[in-house]
Order: structure tokens, then C-alpha cells, then sequence
């Protein structure tokens, strides 16, 4: 059964109602009707015996039937006067010509108690008004013609008494009904209306956490509405807190360098940051996958495998195929927070680091094996000059030669690895000046114009834009041309020519040094500006090259803002370019912040 | 009731076949990879391992077989995964063929020892680029069930092949005027054999994924009478 608020109170009033109702006619049909009973009983005795007394002191002869009339009367009751043989001598509702068909009265029970004790009552259906009557009879002392008075009320007051306070009861009851009807009615109407807001409330929560009954009261209801806002405060205090904390997460993790990724229990990917798939070159969704299906590596499955397995972290590095292969280093571990979440791999690109650590080791052994070669030529020379080759002249000054020449190549050698340590520290004291550049080539023709005759290298100037000027440091930029232009003759078979040219495009000022010597193969092009990468070692040596000279070159012309490119055709010759932004002034604070004072400069 | 099997146990088993034909198609690429990077810089490091990948590669196929028989014995499955249990049993052939050729090119690096190389020739670094960007695709296509892609490792066989008489040619030119080089241009020329091999079963599995996909036999397709297809299976 289904019942509303207001239906239960409903209910539960009548019930109350129908219980007292129930209990209030108990009592009106046995209490009330006993309690008048009892009291007409007690109130015609007492008539009975006043009537008693009267009779006795009637006098002799006394007219009995008009006598009873007259008792009736007085009494408000039937009186009738019996015989002591118990026949009717006189009666107020009977007619004087019906006494004598009136049966003997000396059986009656109130007779014969009265005949008895004195006083004898009775209640019983009449059988001469058929009404139900009180009889009450006493014995009349000294005895005359009428024995006993006998005194009879009818009880249907009683019945009318009792039928009005049924009647009574029963309009109360109805107005108890109606009032107890509209009374829960109105008070159920109230708390069922909050109740009802509260639930809509509650269910506009659902969708909206910022909604709020906004019901006060001290009663239940208030409490409730109380309560039900205080919880989505609190809702909202949680849900905006973990909000913010997954997007705190979710923005670490998408802005980390690391690759990231996340495998549930069944060991399927369900989550992965950008980087990783930038690392792994993912064009697909990563999400759903088996690691092998998101990124092929053997490796990586296997360590994530492994690891799903056996529950312990491990740290390993594998190789990515793909376009461009990476080496990584990967950290997994089994996620154990609140039991088995699955595994977390931390991907590291490392080819960077890699190749940086085997260029450094590439270049300590290089520069171990460049300082090895001239000491151990001095080292023999100095040894054959104590054997005894110093007391023959020719062979003592050949032997010095020697060693001031490797003397010379140490020198050389340390005197760039300075430098170029210098550049890369960028410890250079770079002064921005105005360049003129034709005149600078000029001045540059000027400085390598005896050892290009020497080597029968012809040195020109090529095009150059009338009065093209920048702003650059004038000595880092002659460290710059003077290498290029030094290699191009050194290089260069007799005969072929260097030209010097620059222009201007965009905002970059071009300076190129080509010649016509004999070129560099395509596959030495890519590495010819690391440290002591040579195109022909032999040769290189032999015209007094560090194996420095291209790398300073390029450091040196970064540092100023610029890049340097080589374009080279074997058997025609090479162009070397350098590029510089023409707006130095920025491009040089960037470099050099702040003039340093303990910095010597540029050595030449 | 041989036939009965909870259909976990049996998607997990076709989820570990996929993994390890995927493990072992990696291993290919890292094979390839290395192998050419051997051929062209010369390292018995990588040498070694390329050989140590092809054993691994071995035991994948005997292992995949292995599990591709046992699920088409015990799950006698239908459609789909029949299909790709098919597929499965074809592809870690050609896979195998595939660790093969890198050994095979591998070897050519270990003869060229530190000898005097031929400088890398173009077409030959372009077949190399574009056979390991087929494998790739190929394997990406089976990942993805991509038929888009597959299709594309089809086409880029044309290439392959182009690529290679062009290099075969050049090569044999290259021969004819430098004849104490000939036996570092055998290198390259077999280089070149091996890798257009590796791009036909690159092909090869791109078309069984096709079949997987699709249901329906690309291969031969000029020699077969029309709507002649195996998607009843």
C-alpha cells in the first residue's frame, strides 16, 4: 500500500479517533446507562416510600382507584395499590373498569420482595403498556385494605438519554473527523511541500552541485534542508578539489618531457602523455592497446611484461625503430597503490645524451691521440740529439727543427682548444663596431696576400655591395675569414684561385669565401665542423691543421649571431658561407650579456 | 565437449598471439635497422647482434606455431579468427625470411670488414629508408587493421623495385670502370637483393593483413577469375 505523508496521517488520526469514539460508546451504553439506572432505581424507592407513608395514613373507605390517580400524579409515576391477596385496588393508568380484569399482582417478583422484606423491585416489559418499566413496591405498614404500593417508571428515558449522547457522540465524531482530516491535511501539506523541494533539490544536485535548498527552520525538515546543503558543499569542496588535482596531474604530465606511459591489470595501455607519443611517433590511439600494439619495441613489451609480472620496478634502455630512431631510457614500475593498478613506464629520450657522451669521448681521445703524435716526435728527436746525433751538425740542426716545428704544432693545437673552450664558455669580450665590409675584404686580401703567393693561390675579391656596413666584433669576424681563407690556400693546388665576395639578402649579410681547389666529398660535408674531424688526416697535417680550425669557425660565428654552411663540388672546389643577422646589436647581448674585464680578448 | 571454451581463456590466447607476432615483427625492424647501419658504418657489435636477434626471431616463429596450432586445434575458431590465425601461420614466415635477409646483410658487413667502403649509393639508402618504412607501415597496418595502409605497402613495392635495377645498373657501371672495386660492389649489389626481398615479404604481409581484414585474397590477383574470393571461411 502507497500511502503520501498526508495519507499516513490521515490514517493514523482516524484510527486514533475511531479508538476513542469506541472507548466513549463503551462507556455511554454500559456507564451512563447503569449510572441512570441506578439513580432512577435509588429515586423511586425513595418515592415508593413516601407514597408508602401517605397510604397508611389514608383514611378508611378511601376511594383506592382515584387515591392511585391521584399518587400517580403527585409521584410522576404509575402507582398501583395491591391487595395483600395481590389483586389491583387501584391503578393510575388503568381505568376503573378495567381493575377488575386485571390479574392477581401477588406472583409479581417486586410483590412478593416487598410482601418479603418490604421493598422489592423489578424491571420487565409490561405487559399492560409493554414498555420496559422499573417496578418498585413497598410493604404498607399497619396493614389496611392495600397491602403494598407498587410505584413503575417507565426506563425509556433512559434509551433517550443514552440515543442523544450516541448522537452527540457521533456529530463530534464527525467534526473530530473532519477537523482531524483538515488538520493533518494542512500540516502534512507543509512538511510534504518542503519535503517535496528537498527532493527536487536533491535532484537538481545531481546535474548542478552549485544548487542549494536554502530552508532554514529549527524543525526536522530545516534540519534536513540543513544538512542536504551542507553535504553538497562538501561535494563540491571534493569534486573541485580532485578536479583540480587531475588537471594538475593531467597538465604535469602532458607538459613533462618524459614519456609516460600507463598500463591497467590486464596490462592494456590506458593512458599516455604527449611526449611519449611524439617519442614513439604515434599517429593512432595509443589508449586500448597492448604496449606492443602502442609502440613496437620487444624491449619496452618485455620490460613492461616482466615487470607486470614480477611486481618489481626495473630501469633498462631500449632502441625505438621508427623514422627517427631514439634511444630511451625507461624506468617501470608496478603501480601498488591500493593493490595491483598495473605498471607506469617513465620513457627518457637519452639519444641526445648518448651521442653527446660518445662525442666527448670521441673528443678526449681525439685530443689524446693530436698532443700524443707531436710529443712523441719531440720525445725521439730529443733522444736521438742525447744518442749522440748532437755532435754532427746537419743532424742536430735537423733534429731541432724538428722539434720546434712539432714544438710549434702544440702550440697551435692548445691555443685552439682554448679558444674554442673559450667560445663554447662564451667568456668572448665581443664588442659590437660598424664593419665596412669592402674594405674589410680588402684588408683581409691585405693579410693573406704573401702566403696566397707563396703557395701560388690567386686571392681576389669578388662582388661586394658599395658600402655595405654592419655592426659585428671586428676581431671575432677576422678570427672567422682568417680561417676560412687560410684553409682555402692551404688547400688549394697552385694555380687556383680564392675569391672573396659578400652580399646582403633580407636581413641576413652574407660573406663567402670559394675556391677552386679540390673540394670535399659529399659524405665528409655533415661532420666537417666537428673538432677534429678531418677530410684526409695525412694532408692535414701536413699544411699544419689542428683539425680546430672549421670548428672555431662555427662556434665563433654563432656566437656573433650568425651560421656558417659549406657547399662543396669534389675536383671543383668548395663556398664556404657565413650568414650574419644584420640587426648585431641584439644578437650580441644575447651572446654576451655583460663585457667581462677579466677576459683578454681575442688572441691572435 | 573438445570444442567448449570460455571465450576469455580464448581471447586472451589470440591477445598473446598478437603480442608476440608484434614482438617478433619488432625484432625484424631492429634487425633490418642495425644490420644496414652495420653494412654502412661497419660495427661488429652490431653484427652480433643482428645475428643474436635472428635466433631470437627463430625461436618467435617456432613459438608463434606453436600457439597459433594449438588455438586452431583446441578453439577450432571461425570468421574472424580464423582468419587471423591464418594470417598468424603466414606471417611469422615471412617475419623469419625478413630476420634472414638482415643476417644475410649483416654477413655482407662482416666481409667489407674495415676495408675500404663504397660510399653509400643513394638509391641503395633510399631502398633501405623506403623497405623499412614498408615493414612499418606493414606492421602498423596489422596493428590497426588498416587496409588504407596495406594497400600503400603494395604500391610501394613498384618502387622497390625500381629502385633496385636502378642501383643494379649503376652499380654494374660503377663495376666496369673500377674493377678492383668490384668485390665492395657485389656488397652493395647483394645489399640491394636482400633488401628487395625484405620489401616483398613486407608486401606479402601487408596482403595478409588484407585477408585478415577483409576476408577476401589479394595475392596473384592478374592470374585469378573474377569474384573468385575465401570469404566464405
Amino acid at each position: 500500500m502507497k500511502l503520501g505523508i498526508r495519507g499516513r496521517l490521515f490514517v493514523l488520526s482516524l484510527g486514533v479517533i475511531a479508538v476513542a469514539v469506541a472507548i466513549m460508546n463503551a462507556y455511554v451504553s454500559t456507564e451512563l446507562r447503569s449510572a441512570i439506572e441506578e439513580r432512577m432505581a435509588h429515586d423511586i424507592a425513595i418515592r415508593a416510600r413516601l407514597v408508602g407513608h401517605q397510604v397508611e395514613t389514608a383514611p378508611a373507605g378511601t376511594d383506592w382507584q382515584a387515591y392511585a390517580e391521584e399518587l400517580g400524579r403527585q409521584a410522576l409515576a404509575r402507582a398501583t395499590l395491591v391487595a395483600a391477596d395481590g389483586t389491583v385496588v387501584g391503578d393510575s393508568e388503568v381505568a376503573r373498569d378495567a381493575l377488575a380484569s386485571l390479574e392477581n399482582h401477588g406472583t409479581r417478583p417486586e410483590i412478593v420482595g416487598a410482601l418479603q422484606n418490604g421493598l422489592g423491585e423489578a424491571t420487565r416489559t409490561s405487559a399492560t403498556i409493554h414498555h420496559e418499566l422499573l417496578y418498585v413496591a413497598v410493604l404498607v405498614t399497619p396493614p389496611s385494605q392495600v397491602r403494598v404500593v407498587r410505584l413503575a417508571q417507565s426506563l425509556a428515558p433512559i434509551d433517550t438519554a443514552v440515543a442523544r449522547a450516541h448522537h452527540l457522540m457521533l456529530v463530534g465524531t464527525i467534526f473530530a473527523l473532519a477537523l482531524a482530516a483538515t488538520l493533518t491535511s494542512i500540516g502534512s501539506h507543509f512538511v510534504a511541500k518542503a519535503i517535496r523541494t528537498l527532493r527536487t533539490t536533491a535532484v537538481a544536485m545531481l546535474d548542478d552541485l552549485s544548487v542549494r535548498t536554502r530552508m532554514r527552520g529549527t524543525d526536522e525538515v530545516g534540519a534536513l534542508a540543513e544538512a542536504l546543503d551542507q553535504l553538497a558543499d562538501n561535494l563540491n569542496r571534493t569534486v573541485q578539489k580532485l578536479g583540480n588535482e587531475r588537471d594538475r596531474l593531467a597538465g604535469i604530465l602532458e607538459t613533462m618531457a618524459e614519456g609516460v606511459l600507463l598500463t591497467d591489470r590486464t596490462g592494456r595501455v590506458v593512458m599516455a602523455n604527449a611526449s611519449l607519443r611524439i617519442m614513439v611517433g604515434a599517429t593512432g590511439q595509443l589508449v586500448g592497446k597492448e604496449p606492443i600494439e602502442a609502440i613496437r619495441s620487444d624491449e619496452l613489451a618485455e620490460m613492461i611484461d616482466s615487470v607486470t609480472r614480477s611486481q618489481k620496478p626495473r630501469t633498462g634502455e631500449v632502441d625505438l625503430i621508427g623514422i627517427v630512431p631514439r634511444h630511451v631510457l625507461v624506468r617501470a614500475a608496478p603501480l601498488t597503490v591500493r593493490g595491483n593498478l598495473g605498471v607506469v613506464a617513465v620513457l627518457s629520450d637519452v639519444t641526445d645524451l648518448r651521442r653527446l657522451e660518445s662525442m666527448r669521448r670521441d673528443f678526449v681521445a681525439n685530443v689524446s691521440h693530436e698532443l700524443r703524435t707531436p710529443i712523441a716526435a719531440i720525445r725521439a728527436a730529443a733522444e736521438t740529439l742525447e744518442g749522440g746525433a748532437k755532435s754532427d751538425p746537419v743532424a742536430a740542426s735537423d733534429f731541432i727543427g724538428m722539434i720546434s716545428r712539432h714544438a710549434e704544432r702544440l702550440h697551435h693545437l692548445v691555443e685552439d682548444l682554448l679558444e674554442l673552450s673559450r667560445i663554447e664558455a662564451q667568456k668572448l669580450d665581443l664588442k659590437p663596431t660598424t664593419v665596412e665590409v669592402a674594405e674589410f675584404i680588402e684588408h683581409m686580401i691585405g693579410l693573406y696576400a704573401l702566403s696566397a703567393s707563396r703557395r701560388e693561390v690567386l686571392l681576389l675579391a669578388g662582388r661586394c655591395p658599395d658600402g655595405l656596413t654592419f655592426a659585428t666584433d671586428r676581431r671575432a669576424l677576422e678570427q672567422i675569414l682568417s680561417n676560412l681563407v687560410d684553409n682555402a690556400i692551404k688547400y688549394a693546388a697552385p694555380g687556383a684561385s680564392v675569391i672573396l665576395s659578400a652580399t646582403e639578402r633580407g636581413d641576413d649579410v652574407i660573406i663567402a669565401v670559394a675556391d677552386t681547389g679540390p673540394g670535399i666529398a659529399a659524405k665528409h660535408l655533415p661532420r666537417l665542423f666537428e673538432r677534429f674531424y678531418r677530410v684526409d688526416r695525412g694532408r692535414s697535417r701536413d699544411v699544419g691543421g689542428t683539425g680546430l680550425g672549421l670548428s672555431i669557425v662555427k662556434h665563433l660565428t654563432e656566437a656573433l649571431g650568425g651560421h656558417v654552411t659549406v657547399e662543396s663540388v669534389p675536383g671543383q672546389g668548395s663556398v664556404f658561407t657565413v650568414f650574419f643577422p644584420r640587426n648585431r646589436a641584439t644578437a650580441l647581448s644575447e651572446v654576451a650579456p655583460q663585457p667581462r674585464s677579466d677576459n683578454a680578448g681575442l688572441p691572435h | 565437449m573438445p570444442g567448449y571454451h570460455t571465450s576469455r581463456d580464448f581471447e586472451s590466447e589470440l591477445r598473446e598471439l598478437r603480442a608476440h607476432l608484434l614482438a617478433m615483427g619488432a625484432r625484424c625492424e631492429r634487425s633490418v635497422q642495425l644490420s644496414l647501419k652495420a653494412f654502412i658504418e661497419g660495427s661488429a657489435e652490431l653484427i652480433a647482434e643482428v645475428k643474436l636477434l635472428d635466433r631470437h626471431i627463430d625461436r618467435d616463429e617456432m613459438e608463434s606455431d606453436e600457439l597459433a596450432l594449438r588455438v586452431l586445434a583446441l578453439r577450432q575458431p571461425v570468421a574472424h579468427d580464423l582468419r587471423l590465425l591464418a594470417t598468424a601461420l603466414k606471417l611469422v614466415t615471412d617475419l623469419e625470411r625478413i630476420g634472414d635477409e638482415a643476417v644475410n646483410i649483416a654477413e655482407r658487413a662482416e666481409e667489407a670488414g674495415d676495408g675500404p667502403k663504397l660510399v653509400p649509393h643513394p638509391h641503395l639508402r633510399q631502398m633501405a629508408d623506403l623497405t623499412q618504412q614498408m615493414l612499418r607501415d606493414a606492421l602498423d597496418a596489422f596493428v590497426e587493421a588498416d587496409l588504407a595502409r596495406a594497400e600503400r605497402v603494395r604500391l610501394a613495392d613498384d618502387a622497390v623495385d625500381e629502385l633496385y635495377a636502378k642501383t643494379l645498373s649503376e652499380t654494374m657501371a660503377f663495376m666496369a670502370q673500377n674493377p678492383s672495386r668490384i668485390p665492395v660492389a657485389m656488397g652493395v649489389i647483394n645489399v640491394a637483393k636482400y633488401l628487395e626481398r625484405i620489401a616483398d615479404h613486407a608486401t606479402n604481409i601487408a596482403e595478409e593483413v588484407i585477408f585478415m581484414v577483409a576476408g577476401h585474397d589479394v595475392r596473384h590477383e592478374s592470374q585469378r577469375a573474377p569474384g573468385m574470393g575465401l570469404n566464405d571461411i
